[in-house]
């Protein structure tokens, strides 16, 4: 078995007076997706802000290859090696795609590595193709699909070894999605990355998750592989839109 | 009576470099207003006293210290510099999270302690600073140019061009643009936000410092000189468009040229006001500012 990469032990987290996250214990494994799935307001997107250090958890604890990151800056966990692509992609509207690009790799030793830099914002090119095309259009005139291919580039620029992605597919026309997902499951079997995948779409991140953990109300209710939560009556009810009936 | 006097060419170039000199200081306010106001969403009111700073701490190094003009120059520049981090470090960052208004409320409290602790220890005289190559203008098709307007344009162009240049071409630049645009994803690409709002204010007190500086040998300098510059240098960031750091620099010189025209054409006594109205009518008819971008973005 591959060693734990990401662990969270009994996190919780509020905001004000509402528990957002409860208890919730999970763990990522060297070069897997899992899927962290779960209706609109769960608490999905807490939990990976919480990971990368934008929210403070009130208790538990995070380990990130065994060291404790639970309250560590964002800034030091993106050195450490931990790229979060947020909800809504956030790209930097008013630059243009390279600039992007370039504040991506802004953890790294840029005035040492600066050839290093370029040569990764050619590998984003090769891979996304079409960034390439508008790399001196500003970001906000991109389309959402496209948008989403600049936040997913712009995380790998910091070189992580775990990708937190909220919510990729959200917005997108279906073929869109589809898009994304492969180069998700590209980003695994190409460049060995370890990817946490939220998202509302249970279908789809399933497909190409290994594992899954399904939140409910701040809970974490269901758990295990792929395989098994596609065919858990549960989670066919509730999140993969199937009627019990029907089987 | 006196606008329909002749207008002849001389005058006019007279008051159009009088008015780039001083909108030039208005503009250098205005881009220390932007670069805070970019960074933290807060309008610093206590920008005119980084500028009466640059100038107060001038005079006092010379006087006090004995120090030479060049010298004591340099220290007061620097010297602001450090006190824009101080304000930041021990008035802005304990209460970081708290709405923005409550922000603007402190730094007002901020440039009436600063203010007030000059005229404590330096006193409420008006000093002059002398100019820097020597007080014999230049003629230049009948306009007589002063050495110091001089040095106010080349020091105003320079800093422009630099902060141009930092912006769109270093990284630091793109990542304190990055926190302006999006906080939290300028977070997520490991940008520490709380370094660039240091920096920040580091940069505007020292944009301020310098302009204070150079304006010194020709206005003159006292404890309260900062009031109205820092309203008119917060009047030129509106007129250019509130958060374009070069829209505010041309509202101050738009400014500066407007008001040097009132003056000369109409009545120096309501120069002041001749810019504030001219403003006001602005605002009414394209309320985003002269260069203010329409906010548009694909949703």
């Amino acid at each position: 078995m591959k060693s734990t990469l990401l662990a969270l032990k009994n996190i919780d987290v509020f905001y004000g007076h509402i528990h957002a996250v409860r208890r919730v214990t999970l763990h990522v494994r060297q070069g897997e997706i899992v899927a962290l799935i779960g209706g609109n307001g769960a608490g999905k997107t807490t939990m990976l802000c919480t990971i990368s250090g934008l929210i403070r958890p009130s208790q538990g604890s995070i380990l990130y290859q065994d060291v404790e990151i639970t309250r560590q800056s964002p800034e030091a966990i993106v050195r450490a090696g931990l790229s979060h692509v947020p909800e809504g992609r956030l790209v930097f509207s008013p630059l243009s795609v390279e600039d992007n690009l370039h504040l991506g790799a802004y953890t790294r030793p840029y005035f040492r590595k600066r050839s290093d830099m370029l040569q990764d914002v050619e590998t984003m090119y090769a891979m996304f193709p079409v960034l390439r095309e508008r790399r001196h259009q500003h970001a906000g005139t991109l389309s959402g699909g496209e948008q989403q291919m600049l936040a997913i580039a712009r995380a790998l620029m910091a070189r992580p070894k775990l990708l937190l992605l909220d919510e990729p597919g959200m917005g997108l026309a279906p073929l869109v999605v589809k898009d994304i997902f492969r180069h998700i499951l590209n980003l695994r079997d190409e460049l060995g990355l370890t990817v946490l995948l939220v998202e509302q779409n249970a279908r789809s991140a399933l497909k190409v998750a290994d594992r899954g953990y399904v939140l409910e109300n701040g809970r974490i209710l269901i758990q295990g592989t792929a395989g098994e939560l596609l065919a858990n009556h549960d989670v066919q009810r509730a999140y993969l839109g199937r009627e019990l009936d029907e089987n | 009576m006196s606008f329909l006097t002749v207008i002849d060419f001389s005058s006019l170039l007279q008051y159009l470099i009088t008015g780039l000199t001083l909108g030039s200081i208005y503009g250098m306010t205005a881009l220390g207003f932007t670069i805070i106001l970019n960074s933290t969403g807060v309008i610093n009111f206590a920008q005119g006293e980084f500028v009466m700073l640059g100038g107060m701490m001038s005079v006092y190094f010379m006087t006090a210290l004995g120090l030479t003009e060049p010298v004591a120059v340099v220290l007061a520049v620097l010297g602001t510099t450090v006190i824009g981090a101080l304000v930041e470090r021990l008035a802005i960052r304990p209460v970081r999270q708290s709405p923005a208004i409550n922000l603007v409320i402190i730094t007002i409290g901020v440039s009436i302690l600063i203010r007030g602790l000059v005229m404590f220890f330096w006193g409420k005289d008006t000093h002059v600073l002398q100019s820097f190559s020597g007080d014999t203008p230049i003629m230049f098709l009948g306009a007589a140019i002063m050495p110091q307007a001089l040095w106010v344009l080349g020091v105003s162009a320079f800093l422009l061009v630099g902060f141009k240049f930092f912006f769109s071409k270093t990284l630091h630049g793109k990542a304190m643009l990055a926190c302006s645009f999006d906080v939290k994803a300028a977070s997520l690409v490991g940008i520490g936000v709380e370094r660039m709002v240091l920096l920040s204010f580091m940069i505007s007190a020292f944009v301020g410092a310098v302009g204070g500086v150079i304006l010194a040998p020709i206005t003159m300098t006292s404890y309260d000189v900062g009031v109205l510059l820092g309203l008119k240098g917060f009047a030129a960031c509106i007129l250019g468009g509130l958060g374009n750091p070069f829209g505010a620099a041309a509202g101050g010189i738009v400014l500066g040229i407007l008001e040097s025209l009132g003056a000369g054409f109409i009545s120096s006594a309501y120069k002041d006001a001749l810019a504030f109205v001219i403003l006001l009518i602005l605002l009414f008819a394209k309320p985003s500012g002269l260069f203010g971008q329409k906010d548009s973005k694909r949703v």
